[in-house]
């Protein structure tokens, strides 16, 4: 493994180098800002938190503590780039053998391609995992800074955690096989961004429908969604107890119904952040099936 | 000395067929044989399907007809048997620029267990690389050389050779068939050496096959083609005329078989087989 990992880092010294500063970048400004806000929470604890006492300092706390809260959300919007780590380090693995023609010998050699291929990107994949969990980690503790130490429940669910790692690792399954199919980096590079936006909006429309089949129906009104929660629809119960959607009330008489939430409770987002993760496993699994198939029908030109 | 078993092909093509696209046939109607041991050259002009044919050995081109083998192996359906078998070296071989020489050997150590890095250092060392130089600063002809040396150093019996010495300098083209006849005598290799230039390699090879227009226009030991073969000057119509070519000064010759009773025959020169069967080749397509 050493070796491979020496070649590879040697073959893609361009790509680990240029993300390996960005990541560093973000990493040095979330580990930063976390420390500063936990900080402005620990000098007031009580103006923080859903169970806050408050008190008359907590209005220029808060407005204080507002501007680092800003900057922390432009972070973690940044996370939501973190899989093009994968495209970057995925999509020239096999393209660029194929490109300039080194495949032709490489491939003559092996004994397998398969086992080439898990040798030459176990070491991008180890790359991506560690990065973007440190990244996940941090993300983590950025969100809970930014709550005062609540528990973030569905908070920047997708934007922290184990998912951030999977997704990298899906981006650099995707991007693996979009360059092995072109066979030029470019292309592939440009592709597998393009595939990676489509098969996660795919994968969160799935989601979508599987979450709102394991809601809980809430009544509508202040107070009745727990911080953390998601709300995912906005609904009718009848008086039989069916819930119906709210524009299909139109009509009936007032008093016939009562509005309510479709809500995943803070205490769920555990068991969802584990569905969501197996989910974007068994795609990278099927991806690299996929891939691997199609690596032995290659033309290496 | 070379010992060639032809009863033993090391590589065979069967009614082999190769297109691109709807129409365009790299290679059509190939039935071939190449007998273990020994060099052979596969020569014929651009485009004639010689480095299709090679691909399609390695397993890299899948046939549309017809079938291919290696020591009886189906390239395209076990590529795992076939690897321990074949060693290939392309066209102006491509290393990695950002590695060394060195690197290249740690790398086909990695992918080819049993690959014999002290038999590839040695190698180096004969030709004058070392393994601290960086690939990129390697000449064409050292790059040949570095893609000569992992293969022979794979262990593989059957050697495919895709115009390895079109980008090399005379004396380097000299030196990589020197290395080659070596390699073939010490390890009993079967070698099959492709090139549009019969000058470069006739001399290192045992038999010919001549490739045209995607066809075989000539399969033979170089002795038997030598002997079967004589040009007479400007004649063009006795029997067992092949084919009518320019010579070097521009004038007419014929080649034909052995069997024409002309009196003004020579013996044919290796060079004048090919231009005769490649002049028939290209006679056969215009009639078509």
């Amino acid at each position: 493994m050493r070796d491979w990992v020496s070649l590879a880092a040697r073959l893609q010294r361009f790509e680990v180098v240029t993300i390996g500063i960005v990541l560093l970048v973000l990493l040095v400004a979330v580990v930063i800002l976390t420390g500063q806000m936990q900080a402005m929470i620990g000098a007031d604890p009580a103006c923080f938190g859903a169970a806050s006492a408050g008190g008359p300092q907590c209005p220029d706390v808060i407005d204080a503590f507002a501007g680092p809260d800003q900057i922390a959300e432009v972070l973690l919007r940044l996370v939501w780039l973190t899989p093009g780590i994968g495209i970057i380090l995925g999509a020239p693995i096999v393209a660029r053998e194929i490109e300039s023609g080194t495949a032709q010998i490489t491939w003559a050699l092996a004994n397998s391609r398969v086992r080439w291929l898990i040798g030459r990107s176990a070491p991008a994949a180890v790359a991506v995992i560690v990065a973007l969990a440190l990244l996940g980690i941090a993300a983590d503790s950025l969100t809970q800074a930014r709550l005062g130490g609540d528990p973030p429940g569905f908070i920047a669910f997708d934007q922290r955690g184990p998912i951030v790692v999977l997704r990298g690792l899906l981006a650099l399954v995707l991007s693996v096989v979009i360059g092995m199919r072109l066979g030029r980096v470019l292309p592939a590079l440009m592709l597998a961004t393009v595939a990676l936006v489509l098969v996660l909006a795919f994968i969160g429309l799935g989601i979508g429908s599987w979450r709102t089949s394991d809601a809980a129906i809430r009544p509508f009104g202040r107070g009745a969604v727990l911080p953390g929660s998601v709300v995912l629809d906005v609904v009718a119960v009848l008086a039989d107890g069916s819930v119906v959607a709210e524009d299909r009330t139109d009509g009936l008489p007032e008093g016939s119904f009562t509005d309510a939430v479709l809500v995943l409770e803070p205490a769920q987002a555990s068991s969802w952040m584990l569905r969501e993760a197996l989910v974007l496993v068994a795609t990278s699994g099927a991806v690299s099936f996929a891939g691997l198939w199609r690596l032995s029908r290659r033309r290496p030109i | 000395m070379i010992v060639r078993d032809e009863t033993h092909p090391a590589l065979r093509a069967t009614g082999l067929g190769k297109r691109y696209g709807r129409d365009r046939w790299a290679l059509r109607d190939i039935d071939l044989s190449v007998p273990s041991g020994g060099i052979t050259a596969l020569v014929g002009p651009n485009a004639a399907g010689k480095s299709t044919l090679i691909r399609t050995w390695m397993g890299f081109e899948r046939p549309s007809v017809g079938s291919a083998r290696v020591d009886g192996v189906d390239p395209a359906r076990q590529p795992g048997r076939l690897s321990g078998l074949v060693g290939y070296v392309p066209q102006s071989p491509a290393l990695y620029p950002e590695l060394r020489v060195g690197d290249h050997l740690r790398l086909a150590a990695l992918v080819r267990p049993g690959f014999d890095t002290p038999r590839a250092l040695a190698r180096l060392g004969s030709v004058g690389i070392e393994p601290q130089q960086s690939a990129r600063a390697l000449s064409g002809g050292q790059r040949a050389q570095v893609a000569l040396t992992l293969a022979l150093a794979s262990g593989a019996r059957i050697l495919l050779l895709d115009e390895p010495l079109a980008d090399l300098d005379p004396l380097a083209r000299r030196e990589f068939l020197r290395a080659l006849r070596q390699a073939v005598v010490g390890d009993a290799m079967t070698v099959l050496l492709s090139s549009h230039v019969v000058s470069d390699i006739i001399e290192a090879c045992d038999a010919l096959i001549v490739l045209g227009v995607g066809r075989v226009l000539l399969a033979s030991p170089i002795r038997d083609a030598l002997a079967g073969h004589l040009v007479v000057r400007g004649d063009a119509t006795t029997s067992g005329l092949v084919a009518s070519f320019l010579g070097p000064d521009g004038e007419e010759l014929a080649l034909h078989r052995r069997t024409t009773d002309h009196v003004d025959a020579r013996p044919a020169t290796l060079e004048e087989v090919v231009l005769g069967y490649l002049a028939f080749g290209r006679q056969a397509q215009r009639d078509a």
